[in-house]
């Protein structure tokens, strides 16, 4: 793992925690800006002189870190220490002045500084503290407000004397006692830092891994789609047909696919195909069964053979249990002689020049790679002038709207006869937008693949 | 989806009730993987299945395979139009014995 990933991670982490700390420490300048106007207002007894002093240096130094990251560089890494410096001082401030009440401020820093998820920065702090809080009690004996709470350290009976041992045992009694206190809030904060140090290290882990993922599924994804041939027009200088298709994965990587090419000059295939599942296994089962179907077809062996060949082939190795649901058709250019099987998959719709558009139902064969053995019946049509056929997969009469309604067959053939007079790619435009007009919010479950194959004959080839 | 399973001694029936798709076929699919290698007859009673998709065909498939393995019958019942015509589709009407 490289060393440069995690310190963005902390970088952006630092500059939060920046933005945390200014934060906190306004609220600190608002409550100090209370307890003044509280003591003016006569409710607290603090002298007059001593509390200005605290509540306007207080203020000040808590406010400050908030100006720092306007006025200057606030990506620095040098913020974090002028930041909780500011903090540091402070608060030795108040508690120089208000020793009673300030000492229950000292955590504030060390709390703040666990947000930098740094041991070493933890402790620096407990140090800086430590230092700090003893400087500002021994101020605060000298001249800050008398503590009553040090009884036993000095007598308050009197007027204020403050001698070797005085302070001996301010030091021993007071200063010594609450850094230990310190000392062992600091140990809970570096473990929680610690341990929130090692969660952004597994996240950003996490994050590298998922980002190598889906950066190779977005190869995958690519890879899918330049094996199905994409350019349209396919065969400019072939006139006596027009084709277009059009695949769209609900996942990265779909199962779906189609095809076509031309077996010779006068033979033109066409493929549409619905793996079972969805994702990677189905990409791949997806590749494999192309690739056999177009090979197989490309020695000029009918369809049923083809088949018949493919699926032993698939079932031989097919652990997962995929199985693919084909439709192939092999169109004869020059006499409009359409020979076809179907294993299993949708009915494709046929529109006589001038007609409507009816499904090509008949018995469908069983899917390829479901059972060895399988035969498969060939039927044949023959194409005139002007007909168009359509072949899709069951992801658009499947496709499902919000209240879990299925766009049907019924619909596709309307819409369908609605543009019937349409070129392949109008007529493949239409259908979507219709099923994409159905769907409306609803998410896409399976891959959406659609096919349209207009015949023109002789007419023009003369 | 729902599976409701019950077995008396070697017969086994799962009832399937919902949708049997992408999301639910691994439910089934652990059942079939777990449960049928002492079964001598399974019926897969359909009556309340609503739709079934390729995932779920493949599931219905490996069922069939493993009971073909073990030389035991299986049989679907009372599959309703839509799921028939599923089965009609994509041919498992060839391969499945269906009351």
């Amino acid at each position: 793992m490289n060393e440069l990933d995690y310190s963005a991670a902390f970088a952006e982490n630092e500059k939060e925690a920046n933005l945390y700390a200014a934060r906190c420490m306004r609220v600190l300048a608002a409550v100090i800006a209370v307890i003044w106007i509280l003591n003016i207002l006569g409710l607290f007894i603090v002298p007059d002189v001593i509390m200005a002093i605290a509540g306007a240096g207080g203020i000040l130094l808590f406010l400050l870190p908030t100006i720092l990251l306007r006025k200057m560089d606030r990506d620095s890494p040098r913020m974090k220490f002028y930041i909780l410096l500011c903090c540091i001082l402070g608060i030795t401030l108040l508690s120089a002045a208000l020793p009673k009440h300030a000492i229950l401020a000292w955590p504030a820093p060390i709390l703040l500084g666990s947000h930098y998820y740094s041991k070493r920065f933890s402790r620096g702090l407990l140090v800086v503290s430590v230092i700090c809080m003893a400087i500002s009690l021994l101020i605060g004996v000298c001249w800050g407000e008398w503590d009553s709470n040090l009884l036993y350290a000095v007598d308050t009976s009197g007027p204020r004397v403050v001698n070797f041992n005085t302070i001996r045992r301010v030091v021993l009694y007071y200063i010594l006692p609450r850094s230990l206190i310190l000392y062992g809030l600091t140990t809970v904060c570096t473990t929680l830092a610690d341990r929130t140090r090692r969660l952004l290290e597994r996240q950003v882990r996490d994050s590298m891994d998922k980002q190598q993922i889906a950066s190779e599924l977005a190869v995958a994804t690519h890879i899918q789609t330049s094996m199905l041939p994409c350019i349209f027009p396919a065969f400019p200088e072939r006139e006596e047909f027009d084709i277009f298709a059009t695949m769209e994965p609900a996942k990265e990587v779909g199962g779906d696919f189609y095809d076509f090419f031309l077996v010779d000059d006068d033979h033109l295939a066409v493929v549409i195909a619905d793996v079972s599942g969805k994702g990677v296994p189905a990409a791949l089962f997806m590749v494999i069964a192309k690739t056999l179907i177009k090979d197989h077809t490309q020695t000029g062996a009918a369809p049923d053979a083809v088949f018949a060949k493919v699926n032993q082939l698939l079932c031989e190795s097919n652990d997962e249990g995929l199985f693919v649901t084909v439709w192939m058709g092999v169109l004869e250019l020059s006499t409009g002689h359409l020979s076809y099987v179907n294993a299993g998959h949708n009915p494709p719709l046929l529109r006589q020049a001038g007609g409507e558009f009816v499904f090509l139902r008949g018995r469908s064969g069983f899917v390829l790679a479901g059972m060895e053995g399988t035969r498969y019946r060939m039927g044949t049509l023959k194409l005139s002038a002007g007909d168009t056929l359509y072949l899709y997969t069951d992801g658009v009469t499947e496709a499902t709207d919000t209240g879990l309604e299925l766009y049907g067959e019924e619909r596709l053939s309307a819409v369908l006869n609605a543009h019937g007079d349409h070129d392949p790619e109008p007529l493949l435009s239409a259908v979507k937008a219709d099923v994409d007009t159905f769907v409306g919010a609803a998410p896409q479950f399976d891959d959406i693949t659609m096919l349209g194959l207009r015949y023109y004959g002789r007419r023009i080839l003369q | 989806m729902t599976i409701t399973k019950n077995k008396e001694g070697t017969r086994m029936t799962l009832a399937l009730e919902g949708r049997l798709d992408t999301t639910t076929a691994p439910q089934l699919e652990a059942e079939v993987k777990t449960s049928l290698y002492d079964v001598t007859e399974l019926v897969l009673d359909l009556e309340m299945l609503e739709y079934i998709s390729s995932a779920g065909l493949r599931v219905i498939l490996a069922a069939q395979k493993q009971m073909n393995k073990q030389n035991s019958p299986m049989v679907v019942m009372n599959a309703n139009e839509t799921v028939m015509e599923v089965f009609e589709l994509t041919g498992f009407t060839d391969i499945l014995t269906i009351q």
